[in-house]
């Protein structure tokens, strides 16, 4: 029974012609995403930084010096480093 | 909570965010419950310090409270930083967004997580301990020139200083030094002479032991003139007279009433120090914390411990 209503629901919607705009409004809409998706600067930087294996270890090592700064005053507290 | 939209974890990019703040990786690969701890590993030392502060003075606290918290947090950070690498590679594109999947939500917990381990760091320093790097010799053969020590400065609320302890106090000169260390020989209604090297506190001389040469040993180098123990309520620690090096040289004779709220202290390398002989009694108010531990000695490593003095 179940088997037969879904048939008759898959027949239906191939009987349904698409609206003829569909195609434009899809190609309008891939567009406009690759629009948004050149605007975000940080999109393309990160695009760019991906594409180079240099930059990436540069963003690596900057965030380790950044993220790791709370050990150099810890290092500083203790008295092994002096600034 | 996942949702249908999909997206590549990138390996760097979740390195680069363990490396800002451990445990903000995991949560850009989806492990919440992995991420959070590494996230708060940083809350380790300062509650491990505050219990070694409130237990007696040993170098099992030292170690297992003090140092190894720090060793630890620096291992989980590393840990972290790999296994979120790991964990986006593994991953790829095959990955569902969740609802923390933002990035104002990893600035946010990066910036949260730099202000509360560095205010945690200034927090103990502030109240539990403070380390110091001893650059003169005036508190020779108890603390060397080159060794760090830790001050205790959480203390019970009506706390007053004893003879015989080991005190950090505001540089009461206009020396460039932030403050000085030396050894409590009087306290307040105290009379205190001395003759030579003799030293009488409430006119009972101070006793002296002879020190077996072994014991010196690991003081290395930087000992030199006599050396002996001296007895002070219950105290027993080490003095050195005569070292006549770097223009140290013998004071003249003293005599002095410590006055309320005050305490006398002198170096134990009492012809190289400075001491109340030269700026008076110390204020307790000015007092900073008790040495409680020589956690990076300068000579030998048997010094690595309690600098606990006191008379079992």
């Amino acid at each position: 029974m179940t088997e037969k209503r879904y048939e008759q629901w898959l027949a239906e919607c191939r009987e349904v012609a698409p609206p003829v705009t569909l195609a434009d409004r899809i190609m309008n809409q891939v567009t406009k995403m690759e629009r948004q998706r050149r605007d975000f600067w940080w999109l393309r930087l990160l695009q760019r930084i991906e594409q180079s294996r240099a930059a990436r270890w540069a963003v690596c090592g900057g965030a380790l010096a950044v993220g790791g700064s709370p050990f150099v005053f810890l290092a500083h507290v203790a008295q092994f480093v002096t600034f | 909570m996942a949702s249908d939209i999909t997206s590549r974890r990138v390996p760097w990019v979740a390195l680069a965010l363990s490396f800002l703040s451990p445990g903000v990786g995991h949560l850009y690969c989806g492990r919440i419950a992995k991420g959070l701890p590494l996230y708060f590993a940083w809350l380790l030392v300062p509650i491990c310090i505050t219990i070694a502060a409130l237990l007696p003075p040993s170098p099992t606290s030292l170690v297992l409270l003090v140092l190894l918290p720090v060793v630890i947090v620096l291992i989980v950070y590393l840990y972290a930083a790999i296994d979120a690498w790991r964990l986006a590679r593994r991953i790829g594109s095959d990955y569902s967004l969740r609802d923390y999947n933002r990035t104002a939500i990893y600035w946010l917990l990066i910036v949260v997580q730099m202000i509360y381990s560095i205010g945690l760091i200034v927090g103990v320093r502030g109240f539990v301990y403070e380390a110091y790097l001893v650059p003169a010799s005036s508190m020779s053969p108890t603390i060397l020139s080159g060794d760090r020590i830790l001050v205790r400065k959480l203390l019970p609320q009506r706390h007053f200083p004893e003879r015989g302890d080991l005190i950090v106090f505001r540089n009461p000169t206009s020396s460039k030094a932030t403050a000085f260390v030396k050894r409590v020989v009087a306290v307040a209604g105290d009379h205190v002479e001395i003759h030579g090297e003799r030293v009488l506190v409430n006119g009972k001389e101070l006793e002296r032991d002879r020190v077996p040469d072994e014991s010196l040993k690991p003081l290395g180098e930087q000992v030199s003139g006599r050396v002996t123990y001296e007895v002070n309520s219950g105290h027993r620690y080490l003095v050195a007279y005569g070292d006549s090096s770097d223009g140290g040289r013998a004071k003249g004779d003293f005599e002095a009433t410590v006055p309320e709220r005050q305490v006398f202290v002198l170096g134990d390398n009492r012809d190289r120090s400075k001491d109340s002989r030269d700026f008076g009694p110390i204020h307790l108010g000015d007092i900073v914390g008790y040495v409680e531990y020589i956690y990076w000695p300068s000579e030998s490593w048997s010094r690595f411990g309690v600098a606990n003095d006191r008379l079992p």
